[in-house]
Parts: C-alpha cells; sequence; structure tokens
C-alpha cells in the first residue's frame, strides 16, 4: 500500500477541508507547511488572513526540513474516531521551524520516541502501512 | 468599605456524578430553585438570563429555551447564551455583571447544567470533542484535546527539565481535596504510587490527569449590590474580571509559552485593585493537571516549572499558604460538560461565605476564580470579595 491509495476517504476529506496543497506535496514525498504566500511565516487554510502580514491571498507551501526543533509529543492511545481504531497506539509530534511555523503530524507507532534526550535531524514522510493516515518518520542525529 | 456594581446573593447546585433520571432540563429546574430561595427573591425580579450551552439537550437560542421552560420570558430584558469552554464560568459573571452595570437588568439569573456522562454514549463525547479541534490541522490526524493538552504537557517538561510523572502531584492533591466534599464524584483516597499505576492515555498524561466527565448543574442569582445593600454576610462582590486569548487551536501557539492567563490576571488586577497576594483561596480550572501548573505560574502563585513541587509541599493543601481547589476540582469533583467550572465558582462562594464542606480559613475573604476554555486558548480571571 501507498500514499496515494492509504484511506481514500480520509485523504479526500483532509483535501476537501481546506484545500490542502500540504497534503498533495506531502503525497509526492515532502514535508511541507501551507503558508502565506507573501511573508511564509503563517501556516493557514486557503482564502484566510495570515496572522503576521495581514494579507488574504493564495497559498504556496514551504518546505519543512532541516532547522526544527520538536516542541511537544504524545503518544495517543484513544481513537477520534472509527478510522483511528486500526491506528492506535501512534505518536503525534509538533515540531517549530526557525520561521515559528509549526506543524502537528503524527508519527507510526514503529518510530521509538526518546523525546527528552534525542532531536530528529530530519523528517521526511512515512510510506510504511502501519498507519492509515498521512505520517512522518524521523532521522535521529548523533549528537546524543 | 462600600461596594458597587453586581454581587452575588444566591446559589444553588446539584451533586456532581451519575444522574440518569435527571435530564439536562430538570437538573436545571431544581439548581434554579434552590438559588431563587437562597436568594430570597420572587421569580418576577429576575429580568436578565444567562446560560452556558450543554452538550447534551441543548436548543439553538439556548437561553431563549430555558427561559421559557422556566416561565420568565416575558419578564426579561436580558438574555444571553455563553460558549467559551472551561471559561464559560467567569464570562457568564462578566456578562451578568456587565448587564447590571450598564442598567441592562438588574437582578440575573445564571444557569449552567448538563449530563453528559449518562445522557450520550461515550462515543458521542470523544466525537464531540474530536470535532473542537482545528478541522484542517487537527482532527485530520486524530486528535483530541487531551493530546492536545499533553502536547502542552510534554513541552512544559521538556522546558523546565522535569521529570515525565512531574504533574501526577496534581490529581493526588485534588483527591486529598475532594474528600471533604459531600458533592464530589470520586472520593476514595488516592496515593500517588496509586495514581502513577493509572494508565496513560496521551502520553505524558494518566488517566488520572484528565478531568472525568459527569452529570450536574449550577444556578446563580446576581444583582446590583444597591438593590440588597452591604449589609447581608452571604452576599459576595464581584470585584474584577479579566479576558485574553492567544489562539483557539494549540496548532497556532506561538513561541514557548501560553500567555493570555498572565494578561487576563492582570487585567483582573487592574480591575479590581487586588493582587495574588490579597487572596485567601485559589480556584483554578483544572481540566487536565496541566492547565492547572500553567495557570498557577502564569498568575505569579508559584515560579516557572514550580507548581508540581509546590503541590507536593503542600502549599496548595487545604490548610496551606494558598488553598487550590479546596472542593477537589474538576480532577475529582468533576467535569459536567457545558456547565464545567461552575462548581468552582459556587466552591468559592461558599467559601467564601463559611460554610464549604472543606472550609479554609480566611483572613480579608478574597478569592481569585482563574479559568481557561479550549487548550488554555481562552483564559479568564475574577476576583470575589466577600462583603463585610
Amino acid at each position: 500500500m501507498d500514499l496515494q491509495t492509504w484511506d481514500y476517504g480520509l485523504a479526500h476529506r483532509i483535501s476537501n477541508s481546506a484545500d490542502a496543497i500540504w497534503w498533495k506535496a506531502f503525497c509526492s514525498g515532502m514535508i511541507t507547511v501551507q503558508t502565506c504566500r507573501k511573508c511564509l511565516r503563517d501556516q493557514l487554510p486557503i482564502g484566510t488572513i495570515c496572522r503576521f502580514c495581514r494579507s488574504q491571498n493564495d497559498l504556496g507551501t514551504r518546505v519543512f526540513h532541516d532547522e526544527v526543533n520538536r516542541v511537544g509529543s504524545t503518544k495517543v492511545t484513544t481513537p477520534a474516531a472509527p478510522e483511528f481504531e486500526a491506528a492506535v497506539p501512534f505518536t503525534i509530534t509538533t515540531f517549530e521551524a526557525d520561521s515559528g511555523v509549526r506543524i502537528t503530524m503524527p508519527e507510526c507507532a514503529s518510530v521509538v520516541q526518546s523525546s527528552r534526550v534525542k532531536e530528529p535531524a530530519a523528517i521526511v514522510p512515512c510510506k510504511c502501512s502501519l498507519l492509515p493516515i498521512p505520517h512522518i518518520q524521523m532521522t535521529f542525529g548523533s549528537g546524543e | 468599605m462600600r461596594y458597587t456594581g453586581a454581587s452575588i446573593i444566591g446559589i444553588g447546585e446539584s451533586s456532581v456524578g451519575k444522574h440518569p433520571h435527571e435530564s439536562t432540563q430538570t437538573l436545571a429546574a431544581s439548581v434554579v430553585q434552590a438559588a431563587i430561595a437562597d436568594a430570597e427573591i420572587d421569580w418576577q425580579d429576575i429580568d436578565g438570563l444567562v446560560v452556558t450551552q450543554p452538550l447534551v439537550g441543548g436548543f439553538p437560542r439556548h437561553s431563549l429555551a430555558v427561559a421559557e421552560q422556566l416561565g420568565i420570558s416575558r419578564q426579561l430584558a436580558f438574555a444571553d447564551t455563553v460558549s467559551m469552554g472551561g471559561a464559560s464560568s467567569v464570562l457568564s459573571l462578566q456578562r451578568a455583571s456587565d448587564a447590571i452595570r450598564n442598567n441592562r437588568a438588574s437582578t440575573v439569573l445564571i444557569v449552567a447544567a448538563d449530563t453528559p456522562r449518562t445522557g450520550q454514549e461515550r462515543e458521542e463525547s470523544v466525537r464531540h470533542f474530536a470535532k473542537q479541534r482545528h478541522p484542517s490541522w487537527e482532527q485530520p490526524i486524530g486528535m483530541l484535546n487531551l493530546s492536545a493538552y499533553a502536547l502542552l504537557a510534554d513541552e512544559y517538561l521538556r522546558q523546565h527539565s522535569l521529570e515525565r510523572d512531574a504533574l501526577i502531584e496534581i490529581p493526588v492533591a485534588m483527591r486529598s481535596h475532594a474528600r471533604s466534599n459531600r458533592n464530589a464524584a470520586y472520593t476514595d483516597s488516592m496515593t500517588r504510587e496509586e495514581a502513577l499505576a493509572s494508565r496513560l492515555v496521551s502520553d505524558p498524561l494518566r488517566l488520572v490527569e484528565c478531568s472525568p466527565i459527569n452529570d450536574g448543574g449550577v444556578a446563580l442569582v446576581v444583582t446590583d449590590t444597591s438593590n440588597r445593600g452591604s449589609s447581608s454576610t452571604d452576599s459576595i462582590a464581584i470585584r474584577g474580571s479579566g479576558f485574553a486569548t492567544d489562539y483557539d487551536s494549540v496548532t497556532y501557539k506561538v513561541g514557548e509559552s501560553v500567555d493570555s492567563p498572565r494578561r487576563a490576571f492582570a487585567r483582573a488586577a487592574k480591575d479590581s485593585a487586588l493582587g495574588i497576594g490579597d487572596c485567601d483561596l485559589l480556584m483554578i480550572y483544572d481540566s487536565y493537571s496541566i492547565a492547572t501548573a500553567i495557570q498557577l505560574e502564569s498568575i505569579g502563585a508559584s515560579a516557572k516549572g514550580r507548581a508540581p513541587e509546590d503541590f507536593r509541599e503542600g502549599k496548595y493543601s487545604t490548610d496551606g499558604e494558598v488553598p487550590v481547589n479546596p472542593h477537589g476540582g474538576l480532577l475529582s469533583h468533576g467535569h459536567c460538560g457545558g456547565a464545567t467550572g461552575m462548581h468552582h465558582l459556587t466552591e468559592l462562594i461558599k467559601q467564601l461565605r463559611g460554610v464549604a464542606d472543606g472550609q479554609v480559613s480566611l483572613r480579608d475573604g478574597v478569592g481569585l476564580l482563574q479559568a481557561e476554555g479550549g487548550i488554555i486558548s481562552a483564559a479568564a480571571s475574577m476576583f470575589l470579595t466577600r462583603m463585610q
């Protein structure tokens, strides 16, 4: 199973929820954040107003990699909806780029969390089938 | 001291727990009867109504439906529904106080009741809280409210280099407080070891660090202080309040700290000319252990990263330096859905009147209600004082 065929219903919902261009980029193998095209600082749905530059515009995507900080992480054991029942437990993590933009994404359960001592060197879309929702995989640095 | 503005002259409350034979409407009716009797007023004295939006049994224009059920529709000059999660307690009272100050009404009834424990299936509750998350960034990845709080907890523990189980001190303290409260839902003893044995529901939060959903209701009568004068020892003055917000969804949190409780408190302190050092007790909205810690530190009661240790050392116990939630808080007294946090308010009033089950000692008769809604998205603070 690859990303394109994962839970089409959920993907469709994500796409419809905000014309999520990050989802399309995710499927093509990039972690991106959907940002204001003008200042690139805010994550926002299409057509809404950027909190920082106040422009109301179409969106661009900013590739989300390299200099990111993991700011919060939690292992979820309660499914929020039936489509998540097979997925739990899984981990949700929030990363923050140096620009201040945040992205919160699930990680598959195969990734062992050691959140207090290691920071990820890179995060990439994970193509395993352990988690039936778009999720990420982390590569840890050797700084520990 | 001469008091002006609005004061609380009557309260009615139910126990918190399972009310399988009650609906949201019948619970509301019971607590309203009790509040009116406590205030010693007549039904026709009420000309304002503020209600909170319940999870179960709500109407689209809920204040109008409650007025209709109580038979007070035609006498109302003011009606409103507050739906700001856990901050609704302070904001309901603020709304009533503002209506009185602006001569929109002279006596306002506040009603908050809900039956989410017995009135709906667990799955419906989960769905409700899932739908509260951001539709684009949070719902699609399976985030619940408790996971959003867990992200805050993880960030807090790392930021202050605390142990993963540091926050467990808070539910342990709340259980200890609830044991003397006849209306609390959970009164059996709980040691630190027993709390640590509770299962992780969203790491680092354990089940006992998440407030349990229950049924319950509260009603209050608020009036223009000049109607009652300052002679009644049962009247409680609304001295000042403040509101602040940073974001709605936690995904939009910017930077390391949650700042809205600090700003809401500063506004309330300025409005009332009171400070944290004036308070005999603090009522802190404790939907999750982490919410309690962040708010206590934001208002300056604890130093940053110190709240769990302050609980462990007894600073916030019922006989401590400044008691916090002597009724047991949401964590042990229970979370009543759309009526959540209202029992913090009735407990504070009973404490200031000197009639609470777990009565703490009072110095000046000043208490603070610090509340938050969403994921500490909306913060609201209010000082109440005993009239003397």
